[in-house]
């Protein structure tokens, strides 16, 4: 075991840790964005992941075809991620009109139903579309490594886990700077004293939707160039791993669901160094009930105020 | 006693003897296909999913072999093919629908160990013969199963085999990955004992989760003590990210093998891109070239146990015309028990070679060979290794 404080695995484990934890972030965002204002788990929100993730690899299947890819490889993929925010922001628009606007005034079990219900049908309709094979992403960019002495690290990780920084930091300077930023912050906190100051509530709603869409779009993007591989199914496991990121660093909270991305990540990361690999899921789970059971807020969570 | 009795006893006795002859009573009791009524062939086989496309390569074989065959005894035979998810609970229940279904003969499948297991044991209850193209765990055949049969090898010659070619080339340090399958996990058990008999040294046993997708963790608690080969026991969707992320993690010396499971162009020479070049897999002798020729033109690229399918569809049926017993009025009479001996006694020269079946289902004489990724003229596919 001595091979733990081997301080180049710890440097190596950290990487792979912010990479996926990284990815946990950016779907994280989306349930707590919602949740800071609506006060109900989306729980069809891996699945706007998942979808993000196929429209990016319909748009890079379009180009390596046309043969745009070899031309413009960084360019496809720049386009890759915008047609898949895209999508997923038009489709989290759609389940937030269709699923969720209807049931805003129903006691809170029923959008949690209909949340479920969404989830289920976007599965079926995606396993419907492409069969329920998997797909897998087509290699546009060779893979290349960074090599210090022992230490590996691949291009792909840096641009993961800079690309999630960024996109972290564009959101919370949105967030705390712009006016439709602002209005967020005033419907999260008191939803009908914000409509009677004037804002257009559901327009904030809405838009908090296709913000939380478009950032789980992109990490959609980015699990299908990393890991290559994409189903139907894939955003279930995300989806509820990033829910415990969520919860973790405390429901409601954006600073508080970029931390616990990456803490979940990281004790993924390390978990494995000191317990057989394949308790990996249960080190996940294992923080979810713990952070339950002592600090049901989250780590940087306060009391969330119930809705009166 | 008066003389009615005396008939009566004459009759009595006359009904036993006749009994025999005019049901053909089998021992485990008899399929009764009706005049005009198709024969069904039952086929179990992952049709969805990570897997999927070795499972729809499997249905393209048995297909094939059913399309060709056409009818027996003037039944036309339809092949029925089920989901079995490459797990225990959708086998055991497709197990319940087809065994329960009165015009199933026999069933090819079920693709995966973990799904042939508990599902045998259902066949087993209502005594209809399976043979699985693909399930190589040992333990099927060691059950005392009467109705499981083979078409494919079991995976103490596999290990042994690819063990084998890791003494030959002085791989000692190995670590080994297995998925944590009733296939995987007893296959990497066994490719670690035959390593540790032969000298060698197991660094690591590692089991991850099938679906997950992130190894990069479990690769870099390997690196630092230098095995010279990870063995891989499990499936291609899995297999072929260890392979790339092993590459990522900066295992670059360290060799890959892996098992029957891999042994697909699509998902994984394809989907693993030049990461995979050098990968060592292990698979049966290739099958008879014309026969890949016709399933190629008909299906296209064909992945890995569809031949071994179509000989065990071919058996399937060749059974049932030997024990089918053709009644004056159209009907077939199959009877269970005779059907099942009929499995056993198999003599075919298939397009995988001769195939016969030991006491326990096993195929005699099962050959497992080691291919290599090779990229030669641009293309890239498995390359029989000389060993």
């Amino acid at each position: 075991m001595s091979y733990i404080l081997n301080p180049e695995v710890i440097i190596d484990q950290v990487i792979n840790g912010l990479t996926i934890g990284g990815i946990y972030a950016l779907i994280a965002l989306g349930y707590t964005l919602v949740y800071g204002i609506l006060f109900m788990i989306n729980f069809a929100h891996g699945e706007i992941f998942m979808f993000g993730s196929f429209g990016g690899f319909a748009a890079l299947t379009y180009f390596v075809n046309s043969g745009f890819s070899d031309s413009h490889p960084g360019l496809s993929i720049i386009i890759a991620f915008l047609v898949a925010m895209i999508i997923s922001s038009v489709l989290g628009a759609l389940l937030e009109r269709i699923a969720y606007r209807p049931l805003r005034n129903a006691p809170r079990l029923a959008p949690l139903i209909s949340a479920i219900g969404a989830s289920i049908f976007l599965q079926n309709v995606m396993m419907l579309i492409i069969k329920a094979r998997m797909q897998v992403y087509p290699d546009i960019i060779q893979e290349q490594f960074i090599e210090i002495g022992w230490v590996n690290i691949s291009y792909f990780q840096i641009f993961i886990i800079l690309g999630s920084v960024l996109l972290m930091v564009v959101l919370y300077l949105f967030i705390q700077k712009t006016k439709t930023g602002k209005a967020m912050r005033a419907v999260a906190e008191d939803r009908e004293a914000a409509s009677l100051m004037g804002i257009d509530v559901n327009r904030i709603i809405l838009t908090t939707f296709i913000i939380g869409s478009a950032l789980a779009a992109a990490a959609g993007v980015m699990v299908g160039i990393y890991y290559t591989q994409i189903n139907h199914m894939m955003g279930f496991i995300p989806g509820i791993k990033a829910f415990t990121a969520a919860v973790l660093g405390g429901i409601g909270n954006v600073p508080g669901a970029m931390l616990g991305g990456f803490f979940l990540g990281l004790a993924e990361a390390f978990g494995v160094l000191i317990m057989p690999a394949e308790y990996k899921d249960v080190i996940a789970f294992g923080l979810l009930v713990l952070v339950l059971i002592f600090r049901p807020s989250g780590i940087l969570g306060e009391v969330v105020s119930e809705r009166s | 006693m008066n003389k009615k009795t005396h008939i009566f006893m004459l009759l009595a006795s006359l009904c036993l003897f006749l009994v025999p002859f005019s049901s053909h009573a089998d021992e485990w009791g008899d399929i009764t296909i009706p005049p005009e009524k198709a024969i069904k062939i039952g086929l179990g086989a992952m049709l969805t999913g990570d897997y999927a496309s070795l499972g729809i390569d499997i249905k393209h074989g048995a297909e094939m072999a059913v399309d060709k065959k056409g009818s027996i005894l003037g039944h036309t035979v339809v092949l029925q093919a089920e989901d079995d998810g490459c797990a225990g609970p959708p086998s055991v229940a497709i197990a319940e629908k087809l065994c329960n279904d009165p015009l199933i003969v026999g069933l090819v499948g079920y693709m995966c160990s973990g799904g042939s297991k508990p599902a045998s044991d259902i066949h087993n209850k209502y005594k209809v013969v399976m043979i699985s193209p693909s399930s190589t765990a040992l333990e099927l055949t060691t059950r005392g199963i009467p109705i499981f049969f083979r078409t494919c090898w079991n995976d103490k010659i596999q290990a042994r085999r690819a063990a084998s070619f890791a003494h030959s080339h002085k791989w000692t340090k190995v670590a080994v990955i297995h998925d944590k399958s009733d296939y995987g996990q007893s296959l990497g058990e066994d490719f670690a004992e035959r390593i540790r008999q032969q000298n060698g040294k197991i660094l690591a046993f590692e089991g991850i989760t099938r679906g997950d997708k992130d190894f990069s963790p479990v690769l870099t608690k390997i690196k630092p003590l230098n095995p010279q080969l990870i063995y891989y026991g499990g499936m291609a969707a899995e297999g072929v990210l260890v392979a790339r992320q092993m590459k990522r993690v900066g295992l670059r010396k360290t060799h890959f093998m892996s098992d029957d499971g891999c042994y697909t162009e699509k998902d994984f020479i394809q989907a693993g891109g030049k990461a995979t070049n050098g990968c060592y897999v292990t698979y049966a002798r290739q099958p008879d070239p014309d026969w890949i020729k016709n399933f190629e033109a008909k299906y296209g690229p064909r992945q890995t146990f569809s031949p071994q399918a179509y000989d065990a569809a071919n058996i399937l049926m060749l059974a049932v015309e030997k024990a089918a017993q053709k009644q004056p009025d159209g009907s077939l009479i199959i009877g269970k028990k005779a059907l099942r001996n009929a499995v056993a006694d198999t003599k075919y020269n298939g397009i995988t070679g001769e195939i016969s079946f030991d006491p326990y289902g096993d195929r005699t004489g099962s050959v497992v060979v080691i291919y290599k990724v090779v990229e030669e003229n641009g293309r890239r596919f498995f390359k029989q290794m000389i060993f």
